[in-house]
């Protein structure tokens, strides 16, 4: 176990020394303080100017939602490359040389990376908790918890990319994970739009259930939806067998065994 | 101490290694001799548990490769020593320290010792991407020789070495052959094996065609290592 934890340190020490991730992280705290204009600014909307309480808390919600987008991309970009590097570079061999199992090398790299791009999402949402605490003068309940959440989509795209780019080109990898993880959201966000009240109505009698393939799909929408009622505290609306959570934790777990087989058994 | 059997690797249609049995005995200083495409290099992977053999099993003092306890006392030179760029050589001794459950002060001893037996403790903190290729296969050696392995596994190590660095390689494997380290050495550089090791292994096509004593080979006619070699090993060009 011990081991597990060192190489997800040696991980973190990895990427931190990495220019791009602090480009990246410049970009990402660069956008979230260009947010802060969104809270001084008044709105009207049918002839009646919205409370500064309630301007922050739509942008924080909005923030909320871009942010956690963000990072699956993120997430991909950056666990991508991870194992083709360390092929590349030795540190593969560096590990699997010394008394260390596979399956510690491989857990630890993929912690060291979840951590790290959990901690970065954590610090853009808590920047805006923050800015929406200063300026609103209310600290929103269950922002930072609501974002924890959202760190299960971001291990899903971890385990994904990775394990794709076991099996292709760097490239090629991040843009199928891309691939899936926007169908899930263009599904999901269609089903839910379909599912709403004003829809409903407008469509009467229309079939809106959805397809077995859709109920099965990574709910990484719906997942940061359920995120987003922990903070707005809405009643939860879920289509699937199971919950949103579980769903994900299962796609991580499938993928994560998925990734140990075939580790396991190919040559360095 | 080691122990091959039947062991069998292909990589596509290729045969790398074709069911192979070797024993190799605790203090023994073994030369893996051969031409290109041998298998030699496969065989010492699969010995690292880095290359999964299709068939037969392979032990160090008893325990399978596939565990990682098999490496508890192993040291392992690859044959063109890669170091991540953005790590200084004492950071990836650090590292490798830290893999074999030796940190603190103990590990900064020992990381001192090895890079003094090496001649790199002046650029130890010199980032790798910087280092020629003599300077990486030295922090390569210093790394194998972390945590006083009981088994050392030298692929290629004098490549990228120039002839002082070949002869200071040379008295350090001496010394640790004397002072019981078992060694295995694949090499192209019959002349400088001849030297070190005290048995031979010549591969051929992934099979091991002659094992036997440096002793044993040498005892007729005034023959060289190099000319037993010829004798036994056909000339393919891979």
């Amino acid at each position: 176990m011990s081991k597990l934890f060192l190489i997800a340190g040696h991980t973190v020490q990895d990427q931190l020394k990495r220019r791009s991730f602090y480009v990246l992280l410049a970009l990402a705290l660069f956008f979230v303080l260009t947010l802060r204009s969104c809270y001084d600014a008044s709105y009207t909307v049918n002839g009646q100017q919205l409370s500064g309480v309630s301007v922050a808390w739509h942008a924080s919600l909005l923030a909320f939602q871009l942010i956690a987008s963000g990072m699956l991309m993120l997430s991909v970009l950056l666990a991508t490359p991870v194992f083709t590097t360390d092929q590349q570079d030795g540190s593969m061999v560096l590990y699997l040389s010394r008394p260390v199992s596979r399956s510690q090398y491989l857990f630890g790299r993929l912690l060291g990376v979840w951590l790290l791009l959990s901690v970065f999402m954590l610090t853009l949402h808590g920047t805006v908790f923050l800015i929406a605490w200063q300026k609103s003068g209310g600290m929103i309940p269950g922002y930072i918890a609501a974002s924890l959440l959202c760190s299960v989509n971001l291990l899903f795209a971890i385990t994904l990319s990775s394990l794709f780019s076991l099996f292709m080109p760097g490239f090629q990898a991040a843009t199928l994970s891309l691939i899936v993880i926007v169908v899930g959201f263009i599904s999901d966000g269609g089903q839910q739009l379909l599912n709403s009240q004003l829809v409903k109505a407008a469509l009467s009698g229309a079939d809106t259930d959805a397809s077995w393939w859709r109920l099965l799909y990574p709910k990484l929408y719906i997942l940061q939806n359920y995120a987003v009622t922990v903070i707005n505290g809405d009643e939860f609306h879920s289509f699937g067998p199971v919950h949103p959570l579980v769903n994900v934790v299962l796609y991580c777990a499938a993928l994560l065994f998925l990734l140990r087989c075939i580790f396991t058994r190919r040559d360095v | 101490m080691i122990i091959f059997r039947s062991v069998h690797k292909t990589f596509g249609p290729t045969v790398a290694v074709d069911q192979v049995s070797l024993e190799i005995s605790a203090g023994e200083c073994l030369a893996l001799l051969g031409p290109n495409g041998a298998g030699k290099t496969t065989l010492i992977k699969i010995l690292l548990g880095l290359v999964i053999p299709d068939s037969g099993t392979v032990t160090i003092k008893g325990i399978p490769t596939d565990l990682p306890a098999s490496r508890a006392e192993t040291g392992y030179l690859e044959e063109q020593q890669r170091i991540p760029s953005h790590l200084s050589g004492r950071q990836f001794l650090l590292r490798t320290a830290a893999l074999l459950g030796v940190n603190g002060d103990e590990a900064r001893q020992g990381i001192e010792r090895v890079l003094e037996l090496c001649s790199m403790s002046r650029e130890a903190d010199d980032k790798a991407g910087g280092y020629s290729k003599g300077m990486r296969q030295r922090i390569g050696l210093a790394a194998a020789l972390l945590g006083h392995p009981k088994l050392l596994v030298l692929d290629e190590p004098t490549s990228g070495l120039d002839p002082f660095g070949i002869r200071e390689m040379r008295l350090l494997l001496d010394r640790l052959h004397r002072e019981g380290t078992t060694i295995i050495i694949n090499s192209h550089l019959i002349s400088e094996v001849e030297k070190i090791c005290d048995t031979v292994a010549f591969m051929q096509q992934g099979r091991i065609v002659l094992k036997d004593s440096l002793s044993n080979l040498l005892t007729d006619g005034g023959e060289s290592l190099e000319d037993v070699f010829m004798r036994h090993v056909e000339r393919r060009d891979v």
